[in-house]
């Protein structure tokens, strides 16, 4: 199993902690030093995730350097195309797109991007008009023309293409929760970044026959399709740490839990009432209350909860079978404890 | 003048590869931008070519003669354009591959450009050609060797073609960028009548003037175009730090292919002084938050030193190639989007108090606690938006910190149009005009003597004619009484008659749309034009001058002085 790591902690994390410039080039550094297959950078806590992605590829070699996830709709394809081609071409082919779509709300009132249509269909033809772009960077010439109910790709002036790159092949990479994005990534992705509210036993009913079915109708084979897997970890060095955690993860949770898009994994877990109570407390901003509405047997059934010591043999018990690269947003406290993380990435790899 | 071969290797006979070029019915279509082709006779054909070298599109009829046919061998012919004043000549050439069982097929050509252009359009129409050549002969291989593939060009050859491509964009990006002007912004509302600017604007900078430059084209192959050997974080990283040194006010970044947001994460790193910004990035294709949360990371990291250039390009650019909808004129779309960034920003700055927006075009209503990033040190962003048009300039006055004119704004229609149109939205807004950073990028044409600069005046009527020839820009041939000399522009493109139409660019309107001098007298000849209305200049620098660091960094002290 591959393992990778958040550059950044989690918003939802004790000291939320958002490096400048000099602190990710010196994280990303450490990252790879230590053995790390990868970074992750989400789009989270309000920053852009390209930036950070572009300074981890300026201090690093070897690692791979992804975007899990970045927003889709608010970037229009051929924004998302520059960026991911000149990503490609500055780490010499270590970069990868994770694109996911975020939900409507958030979409419309906070992006202020329109939300014209179901997200899935329209990812679908994103991802395509993507290609499209890319094959045209690559060969030159006039463009790819593709042309879709969403989106359309019909002009490049030589003047305005790129050029080609060595790595032509961008890995893309779409976030899900539900059976149509699964599909999508079964039948045009190399890789799919399940939610991290997906427990193993949604993943085996629901997510891993949804990407099957996609690859048998493109027909590809399921490895083309990369497993990456963001789980929630509660942990510590000892019992009382793990304690002081739990409200935070407990938070992060109930937030997930309180979107509606997510209500398959906790149905499968017998959780969706809870996550009908949550929704009218997340429109309030209700945030303490959620957090209580949320009980330890709750956080244990979607979050992998362990000590410093346990958790990369408990991660590996729990995906293990599935998961083909593991992504950890580690808390401050681990990632300090220099002996606690080769251990933890030599358990998992 | 151009000359080029390229050759595929191919795993057929050589009977088999003579047969099919044998009949250049069977080979003509598959020539880069082939249009039709009639045979006349056995020796001589009329080929229709259309040809797109940077943003210029041209369709050239070309008379092909064979001169030479070698059974089994060799096909050579000469060419001449019906349209336009090229010559040159061709060979298609066969033979044994050396110690293989295949056959080579060898594509020769040379064009050559006549006429008054011909120097500067045979530098240009290399890669064209090179490519033209590639192409055909790859063609030809596939069609008949479906498993032939191409190989890498050889490293040199890539160098070449980017360093002349490169060196084109250098020249057209700035202007082209321009084109965000979209003529529906014109439409919106009528030009004010044109008024005096006010004494004190006239007086603004004579002293001193802020000077800027491109960040990612400071040498041929650096950023855009095939050379990943020579690309890259590192190359930014040197080439920024070089600028600061030479004493640049500021670095900007054009979006021809390329993010323009990423260059300036490597800067800010690897500079402590210059600012940095986006010349242009176009607004449409990214939502505000999107555009707000860059920035906001880029201003934190660079200590202060970002602004945000916004331009929005024309419908077909966002319909077509950036696969934005273009729901509506440009203008209030953008007023909409400058009201948005800020009211995140506000929002960034005091998460307490959110500052939502909701517009007819924009919504900003939601900012759950984590997604906010919270106060930075230095938060306000200076927003500067490209315009020519009136309604832009306005809007620069009513609401933003700097203006980024196009450089086809002459004195004249800056001074009585554009800054007009700024102080009457500053005054709208209750602003003083001062408060608007005033960036001017001027033609420039140049050189160490006036035999370079005379040379250099032909390439500059084309791109003149060029952009003239465009309705979008016929406001300022109208201001000086040339609408006639646009029309004509515009008819000889319609024709394809472009090698005519710098015959139209006077060197009364030369004059009028650059600064002509040798590089001794050029920085006072432009503060002596510019100093009074200009803030910030654009200096673009040629390959010559990039050369050349005591040059820059002179003129930047002059600039300063």
């Amino acid at each position: 199993m591959r393992v990778e790591v958040g550059l950044m902690t989690h918003p939802f994390q004790e000291n939320p902690v958002w490096p400048g410039i000099d602190g990710i080039a010196e994280a990303a550094r450490k990252v790879e030093d230590q053995g790390f297959d990868g970074i992750l950078v989400p789009e989270a806590g309000g920053h852009d995730p390209f930036l950070p992605v572009l300074v981890a590829i300026e201090h690093t070699k070897r690692i791979t350097v992804r975007t899990g996830i970045a927003v889709a709709f608010p970037r229009s394809p051929l924004v998302m195309a520059q960026l991911a081609w000149d990503m490609q071409r500055f780490s010499g082919g270590r970069f990868e797109l994770g694109l996911g779509t975020q939900v409507k709300g958030q979409n419309e009132r906070r992006y202020a991007a329109p939300w014209t249509a179901p997200p899935g269909p329209r990812l679908r033809d994103y991802v395509r008009c993507l290609k499209a772009m890319f094959k045209t960077f690559q060969e030159g010439g006039a463009p790819a023309k593709f042309e879709s109910e969403h989106y359309t790709f019909s002009l490049m002036p030589e003047f305005f293409n790129p050029g080609p790159i060595d790595h032509p092949d961008v890995p893309i990479q779409v976030a899900a929760v539900n059976k149509y994005m699964s599909r999508m990534a079964g039948e045009l992705c190399d890789g799919i970044f399940p939610h991290p509210i997906c427990t193993p036993k949604y993943m085996r009913e629901t997510i891993v026959p949804a990407i099957e079915a996609g690859t048998k109708k493109a027909g590809r084979s399921a490895s083309d399709v990369a497993m990456l897997l963001s789980p929630m970890i509660v942990t510590g060095a000892n019992q009382q740490e793990i304690e002081r955690m739990k409200p935070f993860v407990k938070q992060r949770l109930g937030f997930y839990a309180s979107t509606r898009a997510y209500h398959g994994p906790l149905e499968t877990e017998g959780y969706l009432d809870a996550g009908k109570q949550l929704f009218p407390l997340s429109m309030e901003g209700k945030w303490q209350e959620m957090i209580e509405l949320v009980s330890d047997e709750m956080l244990e059934t979607f979050a992998t909860v362990a000590t410093h010591d346990d958790l990369g043999a408990k991660l590996k018990e729990r995906w293990g079978d599935v998961a083909d690269t593991i992504h950890l947003d580690m808390p401050i406290e681990l990632r300090s404890d220099e002996a606690a993380v080769r251990r933890f990435v030599d358990a998992l790899s | 003048m151009p000359e080029v071969s390229y050759t595929a290797v191919m795993e057929i006979p050589r009977p088999t590869v003579w047969d099919f070029v044998r009949d250049m019915n069977n080979w003509a279509p598959l020539a880069k931008g082939y249009q039709t082709h009639e045979i006349l006779n056995d020796r001589e054909s009329i080929w229709t070519i259309k040809g797109e070298v940077g943003p210029i599109s041209r369709t050239t009829k070309f008379h092909i003669t064979i001169t030479e046919w070698v059974e089994g061998e060799r096909v050579a012919f000469t060419l001449e354009g019906l349209n336009e004043p090229i010559t040159g000549e061709g060979a298609i050439l066969i033979s044994d591959s050396d110690g293989e069982a295949g056959t080579d097929i060898r594509g020769d050509a040379t064009l050559t450009f006549g006429g008054s252009l011909g120097p500067i359009l045979n530098q240009l129409i290399g890669p064209w050609v090179q490519q033209g050549a590639d192409e055909l002969v790859t063609a030809i291989a596939t069609t008949l060797q479906p498993t032939y593939v191409r190989p890498s060009r050889p490293f040199f050859l890539v160098r070449w073609i980017s360093g002349a491509w490169n060196f084109v964009k250098s020249i057209v990006s700035a202007p082209f960028r321009g084109a965000e002007e979209a003529q529906e912004a014109a439409t919106v509302e009528p030009t004010p009548a044109a008024t005096p600017a006010p004494d004190a604007q006239i007086q603004k900078g004579i002293a001193h003037m802020n000077v800027e430059t491109l960040l990612v084209t400071l040498s041929p192959g650096q950023y855009a175009g095939a050379t990943p050997e020579n690309t890259g974080p590192a190359k930014i990283a040197e080439t920024a730090r070089q600028l600061e040194a030479m004493g640049f006010d500021g670095l900007t970044t054009p979006e021809t292919g390329h993010d323009p947001f990423l260059p300036i994460a490597i800067a800010a790193e690897h500079t402590t002084r210059v600012s940095l910004g986006t010349n242009v990035a176009i607004a449409f294709p990214r939502t505000p938050m999107v555009v707000a949360q860059m920035a906001w990371d880029l201003q934190q990291w660079s200590g202060g030193r970002f602004n945000i250039g916004l331009g929005t390009q024309v419908k077909g650019h966002n319909e077509r190639r950036y696969s934005a909808p273009w729901p509506s004129p440009p203008g209030p779309r953008m007023r909409e989007y400058v009201q948005c960034l800020k009211a995140i920003f506000n929002t960034f700055k005091n998460p307490g108090q959110p500052d939502y927006f909701s517009g007819e075009h924009y919504q900003f209503t939601l900012m759950p606690p984590f997604f906010n990033p919270g106060p930075i040190e230095h938060p306000d962003i200076p927003i500067y938006i490209s315009a020519l048009n009136p309604y832009m300039a306005r809007l620069a006055g009513e609401l933003c910190d700097g203006l980024r004119l196009h450089p086809l704004a002459t004195l004249g229609y800056t001074k009585e149009v554009v800054i007009a149109a700024v102080e009457a939205g500053a005054k709208k807004a209750g602003r003083d005009v001062s408060d608007i950073d005033l960036v001017g990028s001027p033609f420039i044409i140049t050189g160490k003597d006036d035999a370079e600069v005379e040379a250099n005046k032909a390439m500059m009527k084309q791109q003149i004619a060029f952009y003239a020839s465009t309705r979008t820009y016929h406001r300022v041939l109208e201001f000086h009484g040339w609408s006639d000399v646009g029309m004509g522009l515009h008819r000889l493109s319609v024709e394809g008659k472009w090698g005519e139409m710098p015959n139209l660019i006077t060197e009364e309107i030369l004059e009028e749309f650059a600064v002509i001098a040798t590089y001794d007298k050029l920085i006072p000849k432009l503060k002596e034009r510019w100093g009074e209305v200009l803030t910030t200049v654009f200096l673009g620098l040629s390959p010559a001058m990039q050369q050349d660091e005591d040059l820059v960094q002179g003129f930047v002290q002059q600039l300063h002085s």
